[in-house]
Protein backbone atom coordinates (compact mmCIF):
# COMPACT_ATOMS: atom_id res chain seq x y z
CA UNK A 1 0.00 0.00 0.00
CA UNK A 2 1.37 3.38 -0.90
CA UNK A 3 1.92 6.36 1.31
CA UNK A 4 -1.43 7.96 0.63
CA UNK A 5 -3.17 4.82 1.79
CA UNK A 6 -1.21 4.73 5.03
CA UNK A 7 -1.91 8.36 5.85
CA UNK A 8 -5.58 7.83 5.11
CA UNK A 9 -5.67 4.94 7.54
CA UNK A 10 -3.86 7.11 10.08
CA UNK A 11 -6.44 9.87 9.74
CA UNK A 12 -9.35 7.48 10.17
CA UNK A 13 -7.56 6.05 13.17
CA UNK A 14 -7.30 9.57 14.57
CA UNK A 15 -11.04 10.03 14.13
CA UNK A 16 -11.79 6.84 16.00
CA UNK A 17 -9.16 7.59 18.62
CA UNK A 18 -10.58 10.99 19.48
CA UNK A 19 -14.14 9.66 19.41
CA UNK A 20 -13.18 7.05 21.98
CA UNK A 21 -11.35 9.67 24.06
CA UNK A 22 -14.43 11.87 24.06
CA UNK A 23 -16.72 9.04 25.07
CA UNK A 24 -14.45 7.88 27.85
CA UNK A 25 -13.85 11.42 29.04
CA UNK A 26 -17.53 11.79 29.71
CA UNK A 27 -18.40 8.30 30.82
CA UNK A 28 -15.62 7.89 33.34
CA UNK A 29 -17.09 7.99 36.84
CA UNK A 30 -16.69 11.44 38.29
CA UNK A 31 -15.38 10.39 41.68
CA UNK A 32 -12.11 9.34 40.10
CA UNK A 33 -11.49 12.89 39.01
CA UNK A 34 -10.80 14.26 42.42
CA UNK A 35 -12.68 16.82 44.43
CA UNK A 36 -13.80 18.93 41.47
CA UNK A 37 -16.54 16.63 40.26
CA UNK A 38 -17.99 16.69 36.78
CA UNK A 39 -16.36 19.99 35.92
CA UNK A 40 -12.95 18.33 36.08
CA UNK A 41 -13.70 16.62 32.77
CA UNK A 42 -12.67 19.85 31.11
CA UNK A 43 -9.05 18.89 31.90
CA UNK A 44 -9.18 16.40 29.05
CA UNK A 45 -9.78 19.19 26.56
CA UNK A 46 -8.51 22.34 28.19
CA UNK A 47 -4.95 21.31 28.91
CA UNK A 48 -4.30 19.61 25.55
CA UNK A 49 -5.55 22.78 23.85
CA UNK A 50 -3.18 24.90 25.87
CA UNK A 51 -0.37 22.47 25.15
CA UNK A 52 -0.98 22.63 21.40
CA UNK A 53 -1.08 26.41 21.36
CA UNK A 54 2.27 26.58 23.13
CA UNK A 55 3.78 24.04 20.73
CA UNK A 56 2.40 26.02 17.80
CA UNK A 57 3.99 29.15 19.19
CA UNK A 58 7.36 27.43 19.49
CA UNK A 59 7.12 26.06 15.96
CA UNK A 60 6.19 29.48 14.64
CA UNK A 61 9.14 31.04 16.41
CA UNK A 62 11.56 28.45 15.05
CA UNK A 63 10.42 29.06 11.48
CA UNK A 64 10.53 32.81 12.03
CA UNK A 65 14.16 32.53 13.06
CA UNK A 66 14.83 30.24 10.09
CA UNK A 67 13.27 32.77 7.78
CA UNK A 68 15.29 35.66 9.18
CA UNK A 69 18.45 33.68 8.66
CA UNK A 70 17.77 31.98 5.33
CA UNK A 71 15.07 34.19 3.81
CA UNK A 72 13.16 31.35 2.21
CA UNK A 73 9.52 32.09 1.52
CA UNK A 74 8.42 28.63 2.61
CA UNK A 75 9.66 29.27 6.15
CA UNK A 76 7.50 32.37 6.42
CA UNK A 77 4.48 30.31 5.32
CA UNK A 78 5.26 27.71 7.94
CA UNK A 79 5.54 30.35 10.63
CA UNK A 80 2.22 31.98 9.75
CA UNK A 81 0.35 28.70 9.46
CA UNK A 82 1.59 27.61 12.85
CA UNK A 83 0.39 30.92 14.28
CA UNK A 84 -3.04 30.57 12.70
CA UNK A 85 -3.51 27.16 14.25
CA UNK A 86 -2.04 28.48 17.46
CA UNK A 87 -4.74 31.15 17.75
CA UNK A 88 -7.48 28.61 17.19
CA UNK A 89 -6.26 26.38 19.98
CA UNK A 90 -5.51 29.37 22.16
CA UNK A 91 -9.10 30.55 21.89
CA UNK A 92 -10.23 27.01 22.67
CA UNK A 93 -8.01 26.87 25.73
CA UNK A 94 -9.06 30.29 26.98
CA UNK A 95 -12.77 29.60 26.56
CA UNK A 96 -12.68 26.14 28.14
CA UNK A 97 -10.61 27.60 30.95
CA UNK A 98 -13.09 30.40 31.52
CA UNK A 99 -15.97 27.92 31.57
CA UNK A 100 -14.14 25.84 34.13
CA UNK A 101 -13.28 28.92 36.18
CA UNK A 102 -16.88 30.09 36.24
CA UNK A 103 -18.12 26.72 37.42
CA UNK A 104 -15.43 26.13 39.98
CA UNK A 105 -14.58 29.55 41.35
CA UNK A 106 -17.51 31.69 40.33
CA UNK A 107 -15.85 34.14 37.99
CA UNK A 108 -14.51 33.52 34.48
CA UNK A 109 -11.36 35.63 34.75
CA UNK A 110 -9.04 36.50 37.61
CA UNK A 111 -5.59 37.25 36.22
CA UNK A 112 -3.92 34.41 38.01
CA UNK A 113 -0.55 33.29 36.59
CA UNK A 114 -1.89 30.67 34.17
CA UNK A 115 -4.68 32.88 32.91
CA UNK A 116 -2.29 35.78 32.40
CA UNK A 117 0.05 33.63 30.33
CA UNK A 118 -2.67 32.33 28.04
CA UNK A 119 -4.10 35.82 27.69
CA UNK A 120 -0.66 37.10 26.75
CA UNK A 121 -0.45 34.43 24.04
CA UNK A 122 -3.85 35.42 22.68
CA UNK A 123 -2.89 39.08 22.65
CA UNK A 124 0.45 38.32 21.08
CA UNK A 125 -1.08 36.27 18.29
CA UNK A 126 -3.60 39.02 17.59
CA UNK A 127 -0.84 41.63 17.46
CA UNK A 128 1.15 39.35 15.14
CA UNK A 129 -1.72 39.23 12.65
CA UNK A 130 -2.41 42.95 12.93
CA UNK A 131 1.24 43.56 12.11
CA UNK A 132 1.06 41.32 9.07
CA UNK A 133 -2.01 43.08 7.76
CA UNK A 134 -0.37 46.48 8.19
CA UNK A 135 2.60 45.78 5.96
CA UNK A 136 2.00 45.78 2.22
CA UNK A 137 5.29 44.50 0.88
CA UNK A 138 5.56 40.73 1.12
CA UNK A 139 9.20 40.56 2.05
CA UNK A 140 8.94 43.32 4.66
CA UNK A 141 5.90 41.59 6.09
CA UNK A 142 7.80 38.37 6.54
CA UNK A 143 10.81 40.11 8.09
CA UNK A 144 8.75 42.21 10.48
CA UNK A 145 6.48 39.43 11.65
CA UNK A 146 9.48 37.14 11.98
CA UNK A 147 11.23 39.72 14.14
CA UNK A 148 8.11 40.25 16.22
CA UNK A 149 7.86 36.51 16.76
CA UNK A 150 11.42 36.44 18.06
CA UNK A 151 10.69 39.35 20.41
CA UNK A 152 7.69 37.42 21.68
CA UNK A 153 9.85 34.36 22.24
CA UNK A 154 12.26 36.42 24.33
CA UNK A 155 9.45 37.77 26.46
CA UNK A 156 7.83 34.42 27.26
CA UNK A 157 10.45 33.20 29.79
CA UNK A 158 9.95 36.40 31.75
CA UNK A 159 6.24 35.83 31.86
CA UNK A 160 6.70 32.26 32.98
CA UNK A 161 9.03 33.25 35.78
CA UNK A 162 7.17 36.33 36.88
CA UNK A 163 3.69 34.88 36.84
CA UNK A 164 4.09 32.83 40.01
CA UNK A 165 5.22 35.92 41.83
CA UNK A 166 2.02 37.79 41.30
CA UNK A 167 1.81 37.80 45.05
CA UNK A 168 -1.64 39.29 45.26
CA UNK A 169 -3.31 36.89 42.88
CA UNK A 170 -1.33 33.69 43.19
CA UNK A 171 -2.95 30.50 44.24
CA UNK A 172 -6.26 30.69 42.50
CA UNK A 173 -5.78 28.59 39.42
CA UNK A 174 -3.04 26.00 39.49
CA UNK A 175 -3.51 24.35 42.82
CA UNK A 176 -6.41 21.98 42.22
CA UNK A 177 -5.16 21.06 38.76
CA UNK A 178 -1.54 20.70 39.73
CA UNK A 179 -2.58 18.61 42.65
CA UNK A 180 -4.53 16.38 40.36
CA UNK A 181 -1.60 16.03 37.98
CA UNK A 182 1.33 16.21 40.33
CA UNK A 183 0.87 15.56 44.00
CA UNK A 184 -2.44 13.79 44.48
CA UNK A 185 -1.77 12.07 41.16
CA UNK A 186 -4.57 11.57 38.77
CA UNK A 187 -6.36 8.29 38.98
CA UNK A 188 -4.55 6.11 36.45
CA UNK A 189 -7.61 5.75 34.27
CA UNK A 190 -7.99 9.52 34.07
CA UNK A 191 -4.30 9.81 33.30
CA UNK A 192 -4.62 7.41 30.37
CA UNK A 193 -7.55 9.33 28.94
CA UNK A 194 -5.69 12.58 29.50
CA UNK A 195 -2.53 11.45 27.74
CA UNK A 196 -4.57 9.96 24.91
CA UNK A 197 -6.35 13.24 24.47
CA UNK A 198 -3.01 15.01 24.44
CA UNK A 199 -1.79 12.69 21.68
CA UNK A 200 -5.01 13.13 19.76
CA UNK A 201 -4.89 16.90 19.92
CA UNK A 202 -1.29 16.84 18.75
CA UNK A 203 -2.37 14.63 15.85
CA UNK A 204 -5.14 17.04 14.92
CA UNK A 205 -2.65 19.89 14.97
CA UNK A 206 -0.13 17.94 12.91
CA UNK A 207 -2.65 17.07 10.25
CA UNK A 208 -4.08 20.59 10.07
CA UNK A 209 -0.59 22.07 9.96
CA UNK A 210 0.55 19.85 7.11
CA UNK A 211 -2.65 20.70 5.23
CA UNK A 212 -2.08 24.42 5.69
CA UNK A 213 1.51 24.14 4.49
CA UNK A 214 0.45 22.13 1.45
CA UNK A 215 -2.06 24.83 0.56
CA UNK A 216 0.61 27.53 0.91
CA UNK A 217 2.94 25.58 -1.33
CA UNK A 218 0.17 25.12 -3.90
CA UNK A 219 -0.42 28.86 -3.90
CA UNK A 220 3.26 29.47 -4.54
CA UNK A 221 3.41 26.86 -7.31
CA UNK A 222 0.33 28.26 -9.01
CA UNK A 223 1.75 31.77 -8.85
CA UNK A 224 4.97 30.55 -10.40
CA UNK A 225 3.18 28.94 -13.27
CA UNK A 226 1.45 32.14 -14.29
CA UNK B 1 39.15 49.57 19.71
CA UNK B 2 38.85 52.71 17.68
CA UNK B 3 36.17 51.03 15.60
CA UNK B 4 34.09 50.53 18.71
CA UNK B 5 34.68 54.13 19.67
CA UNK B 6 33.62 55.31 16.22
CA UNK B 7 30.49 53.27 16.62
CA UNK B 8 29.71 54.88 19.95
CA UNK B 9 30.36 58.29 18.47
CA UNK B 10 27.90 57.55 15.65
CA UNK B 11 25.26 56.39 18.12
CA UNK B 12 25.77 59.44 20.25
CA UNK B 13 25.58 61.64 17.16
CA UNK B 14 22.18 60.17 16.26
CA UNK B 15 20.96 60.74 19.78
CA UNK B 16 22.39 64.23 19.98
CA UNK B 17 20.78 65.19 16.69
CA UNK B 18 17.40 64.15 18.01
CA UNK B 19 17.99 65.85 21.34
CA UNK B 20 18.97 69.07 19.62
CA UNK B 21 15.92 69.09 17.38
CA UNK B 22 13.78 68.17 20.34
CA UNK B 23 15.22 70.99 22.39
CA UNK B 24 14.32 73.41 19.63
CA UNK B 25 10.78 72.26 19.02
CA UNK B 26 9.97 70.43 22.24
CA UNK B 27 7.44 68.59 20.17
CA UNK B 28 7.75 65.08 21.50
CA UNK B 29 8.13 66.17 25.09
CA UNK B 30 5.07 68.40 24.91
CA UNK B 31 2.99 65.70 23.32
CA UNK B 32 4.02 63.05 25.78
CA UNK B 33 3.96 65.42 28.75
CA UNK B 34 0.56 66.90 28.03
CA UNK B 35 -0.83 63.45 27.40
CA UNK B 36 0.46 62.30 30.77
CA UNK B 37 -0.87 65.35 32.55
CA UNK B 38 -4.26 64.87 30.94
CA UNK B 39 -4.35 61.22 31.97
CA UNK B 40 -3.26 62.11 35.46
CA UNK B 41 -5.91 64.80 35.74
CA UNK B 42 -8.62 62.44 34.59
CA UNK B 43 -7.53 59.82 37.09
CA UNK B 44 -7.25 62.29 39.92
CA UNK B 45 -10.60 63.81 39.10
CA UNK B 46 -12.41 60.53 38.66
CA UNK B 47 -10.80 58.53 41.44
CA UNK B 48 -9.68 61.21 43.86
CA UNK B 49 -12.68 61.17 46.18
CA UNK B 50 -12.38 57.43 46.67
CA UNK B 51 -9.32 57.26 48.89
CA UNK B 52 -7.27 54.78 46.94
CA UNK B 53 -4.92 52.28 48.50
CA UNK B 54 -1.21 52.73 47.93
CA UNK B 55 -0.98 49.45 46.02
CA UNK B 56 -3.53 50.70 43.55
CA UNK B 57 -1.66 53.99 43.19
CA UNK B 58 1.53 52.14 42.31
CA UNK B 59 -0.33 50.43 39.49
CA UNK B 60 -1.97 53.66 38.34
CA UNK B 61 1.37 55.40 38.11
CA UNK B 62 2.54 52.85 35.59
CA UNK B 63 -0.75 53.02 33.71
CA UNK B 64 -0.13 56.73 33.19
CA UNK B 65 3.50 56.17 32.21
CA UNK B 66 2.57 53.35 29.86
CA UNK B 67 -0.01 55.36 27.95
CA UNK B 68 2.27 58.36 27.76
CA UNK B 69 4.97 56.09 26.36
CA UNK B 70 2.53 54.79 23.77
CA UNK B 71 1.75 58.35 22.81
CA UNK B 72 5.30 59.49 22.35
CA UNK B 73 7.94 56.82 21.93
CA UNK B 74 7.18 55.89 18.34
CA UNK B 75 8.11 59.34 17.21
CA UNK B 76 11.82 58.55 16.98
CA UNK B 77 11.28 56.61 13.78
CA UNK B 78 7.90 57.75 12.51
CA UNK B 79 9.22 61.30 12.35
CA UNK B 80 12.18 60.21 10.23
CA UNK B 81 9.97 58.38 7.75
CA UNK B 82 7.44 61.17 7.55
CA UNK B 83 9.95 63.93 7.04
CA UNK B 84 11.79 61.70 4.55
CA UNK B 85 15.07 61.97 6.44
CA UNK B 86 15.18 58.21 6.99
CA UNK B 87 17.12 57.33 3.84
CA UNK B 88 19.78 59.88 4.74
CA UNK B 89 20.02 58.38 8.20
CA UNK B 90 20.46 54.93 6.71
CA UNK B 91 23.49 56.19 4.80
CA UNK B 92 24.90 58.25 7.63
CA UNK B 93 25.36 55.62 10.30
CA UNK B 94 25.53 51.85 10.75
CA UNK B 95 22.21 50.26 11.72
CA UNK B 96 23.17 49.28 15.24
CA UNK B 97 24.43 52.78 15.97
CA UNK B 98 21.13 54.20 14.77
CA UNK B 99 19.32 51.85 17.10
CA UNK B 100 21.45 52.77 20.08
CA UNK B 101 21.06 56.46 19.39
CA UNK B 102 17.31 56.21 19.13
CA UNK B 103 17.17 54.04 22.22
CA UNK B 104 19.11 56.59 24.22
CA UNK B 105 16.84 59.35 23.00
CA UNK B 106 13.74 57.45 24.09
CA UNK B 107 15.39 56.85 27.43
CA UNK B 108 16.00 60.57 27.91
CA UNK B 109 12.43 61.28 26.89
CA UNK B 110 11.12 58.87 29.50
CA UNK B 111 13.36 60.31 32.20
CA UNK B 112 12.22 63.84 31.45
CA UNK B 113 8.64 62.68 31.45
CA UNK B 114 9.04 61.14 34.87
CA UNK B 115 10.71 64.22 36.28
CA UNK B 116 7.55 66.03 35.30
CA UNK B 117 4.89 63.47 36.13
CA UNK B 118 6.11 61.63 39.22
CA UNK B 119 6.13 64.64 41.56
CA UNK B 120 2.72 65.65 40.20
CA UNK B 121 1.45 62.15 40.76
CA UNK B 122 2.76 62.06 44.30
CA UNK B 123 1.06 65.34 45.11
CA UNK B 124 -2.21 64.79 43.27
CA UNK B 125 -2.79 61.19 44.21
CA UNK B 126 -1.18 61.12 47.61
CA UNK B 127 1.43 58.47 46.86
CA UNK B 128 3.58 57.79 49.89
CA UNK B 129 7.04 56.70 48.93
CA UNK B 130 8.95 54.82 51.58
CA UNK B 131 12.39 54.56 50.07
CA UNK B 132 13.09 57.23 47.48
CA UNK B 133 16.34 55.69 46.31
CA UNK B 134 14.75 52.36 45.50
CA UNK B 135 11.71 54.09 44.05
CA UNK B 136 13.92 56.00 41.63
CA UNK B 137 15.76 52.78 40.81
CA UNK B 138 12.52 51.04 39.84
CA UNK B 139 11.66 53.92 37.54
CA UNK B 140 15.09 53.83 35.95
CA UNK B 141 15.12 50.08 35.40
CA UNK B 142 11.56 50.21 34.11
CA UNK B 143 12.60 52.89 31.63
CA UNK B 144 15.49 50.79 30.37
CA UNK B 145 13.08 48.00 29.55
CA UNK B 146 10.31 50.25 28.28
CA UNK B 147 12.60 51.97 25.81
CA UNK B 148 14.19 48.63 24.96
CA UNK B 149 10.96 47.03 23.85
CA UNK B 150 9.41 50.04 22.18
CA UNK B 151 12.29 51.40 20.11
CA UNK B 152 12.46 48.44 17.76
CA UNK B 153 8.66 48.29 17.51
CA UNK B 154 8.74 51.96 16.57
CA UNK B 155 11.14 51.11 13.76
CA UNK B 156 8.72 48.50 12.42
CA UNK B 157 5.69 50.71 12.81
CA UNK B 158 7.34 53.61 10.98
CA UNK B 159 7.44 51.49 7.83
CA UNK B 160 3.86 50.24 8.14
CA UNK B 161 0.39 51.71 8.05
CA UNK B 162 -2.04 52.55 10.86
CA UNK B 163 0.89 53.70 12.94
CA UNK B 164 -0.67 55.04 16.11
CA UNK B 165 -2.84 52.11 16.98
CA UNK B 166 -0.32 49.61 15.63
CA UNK B 167 2.38 50.83 17.99
CA UNK B 168 0.26 50.27 21.07
CA UNK B 169 -1.10 46.93 19.84
CA UNK B 170 2.39 45.58 19.19
CA UNK B 171 4.03 47.01 22.28
CA UNK B 172 1.60 45.94 24.95
CA UNK B 173 2.07 42.14 24.77
CA UNK B 174 5.83 42.57 24.92
CA UNK B 175 5.58 45.01 27.81
CA UNK B 176 3.29 42.87 29.92
CA UNK B 177 6.10 41.24 31.96
CA UNK B 178 7.75 44.62 32.38
CA UNK B 179 4.57 46.22 33.69
CA UNK B 180 3.96 43.37 36.11
CA UNK B 181 7.46 43.71 37.51
CA UNK B 182 7.57 47.48 37.70
CA UNK B 183 4.22 47.67 39.44
CA UNK B 184 5.34 45.02 41.89
CA UNK B 185 8.69 46.72 42.42
CA UNK B 186 7.14 50.15 42.86
CA UNK B 187 4.63 48.75 45.28
CA UNK B 188 7.40 47.41 47.48
CA UNK B 189 9.18 50.75 47.74
CA UNK B 190 6.15 52.51 49.11
CA UNK B 191 5.79 53.53 52.73
CA UNK B 192 3.12 50.99 53.58
CA UNK B 193 4.68 48.06 51.82
CA UNK B 194 5.33 44.85 53.65
CA UNK B 195 8.95 44.17 54.50
CA UNK B 196 9.49 42.04 51.40
CA UNK B 197 12.48 43.00 49.36
CA UNK B 198 11.96 44.60 45.96
CA UNK B 199 15.29 43.27 44.74
CA UNK B 200 13.87 40.25 42.88
CA UNK B 201 11.82 42.67 40.80
CA UNK B 202 14.95 44.69 40.10
CA UNK B 203 16.73 41.62 38.86
CA UNK B 204 13.86 40.78 36.55
CA UNK B 205 13.71 44.35 35.26
CA UNK B 206 17.43 44.47 34.59
CA UNK B 207 17.34 41.08 32.87
CA UNK B 208 14.40 42.20 30.79
CA UNK B 209 16.12 45.39 29.70
CA UNK B 210 19.32 43.56 28.79
CA UNK B 211 17.41 40.88 26.89
CA UNK B 212 15.27 43.33 24.94
CA UNK B 213 18.15 45.60 23.96
CA UNK B 214 20.35 42.67 22.96
CA UNK B 215 17.67 41.04 20.81
CA UNK B 216 16.73 44.42 19.35
CA UNK B 217 20.34 45.03 18.34
CA UNK B 218 20.36 41.68 16.57
CA UNK B 219 17.03 42.20 14.81
CA UNK B 220 17.33 45.88 14.01
CA UNK B 221 19.56 45.67 10.90
CA UNK B 222 17.03 43.37 9.20
CA UNK B 223 14.24 45.80 9.94
CA UNK B 224 16.08 49.01 9.20
CA UNK B 225 17.81 48.23 5.93
CA UNK B 226 15.59 47.83 2.93
CA UNK C 1 -32.54 29.16 39.43
CA UNK C 2 -33.50 26.10 41.36
CA UNK C 3 -33.79 22.69 39.79
CA UNK C 4 -32.15 21.61 36.59
CA UNK C 5 -34.28 20.94 33.56
CA UNK C 6 -32.64 17.55 33.13
CA UNK C 7 -30.89 15.43 35.69
CA UNK C 8 -27.14 15.25 35.81
CA UNK C 9 -26.78 11.93 34.07
CA UNK C 10 -28.72 13.00 30.99
CA UNK C 11 -26.80 16.27 30.92
CA UNK C 12 -23.49 14.43 30.69
CA UNK C 13 -24.76 12.34 27.82
CA UNK C 14 -25.95 15.41 26.00
CA UNK C 15 -22.61 17.18 26.38
CA UNK C 16 -20.80 14.04 25.26
CA UNK C 17 -23.01 13.68 22.21
CA UNK C 18 -22.52 17.33 21.29
CA UNK C 19 -18.76 17.05 21.67
CA UNK C 20 -18.76 13.92 19.54
CA UNK C 21 -20.77 15.58 16.80
CA UNK C 22 -18.49 18.63 16.89
CA UNK C 23 -15.43 16.42 16.56
CA UNK C 24 -16.88 14.39 13.70
CA UNK C 25 -17.83 17.62 11.98
CA UNK C 26 -14.30 18.95 12.32
CA UNK C 27 -12.93 15.64 11.07
CA UNK C 28 -15.24 15.64 8.04
CA UNK C 29 -14.14 19.19 7.24
CA UNK C 30 -10.45 18.29 7.46
CA UNK C 31 -10.99 15.16 5.40
CA UNK C 32 -12.80 17.08 2.68
CA UNK C 33 -10.07 19.71 2.66
CA UNK C 34 -7.43 17.02 2.42
CA UNK C 35 -9.14 15.54 -0.63
CA UNK C 36 -9.38 18.90 -2.36
CA UNK C 37 -5.73 19.65 -1.67
CA UNK C 38 -4.69 16.24 -3.01
CA UNK C 39 -6.68 16.83 -6.19
CA UNK C 40 -5.21 20.30 -6.65
CA UNK C 41 -1.71 18.99 -6.08
CA UNK C 42 -2.17 16.41 -8.83
CA UNK C 43 -3.45 19.05 -11.23
CA UNK C 44 -0.70 21.54 -10.49
CA UNK C 45 1.97 18.90 -10.86
CA UNK C 46 0.52 17.78 -14.16
CA UNK C 47 0.40 21.37 -15.39
CA UNK C 48 3.95 21.90 -14.23
CA UNK C 49 5.20 18.92 -16.22
CA UNK C 50 3.62 19.99 -19.49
Amino acid sequence: MDRVRWTAIGKIALAVWMAVVIILAFLMPAQNLGSLGQAARVIFFHIPSAWVTVVAFMISSVFSILYLVKRRRVDDHRAVNASVLGVVFCILATVTGAIFATITWGSPWNWDPRETTIFFLLLFYAAYFVLRSAVADEERRAVFSGAYNVLGLVVVPFLVFIAPRLSVLAGLHPEPLINVRGELDMDWRALVIFLSSLAGFTGIFGWSYSLANRVSRLQDEILEQD
Amino acid sequence: MSELWAWFVAAWAVCAKDLRSEFRTRYALSAIGLFAITTLTVISFALGPFGLEQDLLAALLWVVLFFAAMAGLSRVFVHEEESKTAPALRLAAPASAVYLGKYLFNLVLLLLLEVLIVPLFIVMMGLQVGNFGLFALVLLLGNLGLAGATTIIAAMVSQASARGALFTVLSFPLLLPLLISTIEGTRLTLAQAELASPWPSFQVLLAYAVAMVTVSLMLFPAIWTE
Amino acid sequence: MSGLLVDEVTAIFVVMAVTLVVWLGIFAYLWGLDRKVRRLEKEVRRAGNE
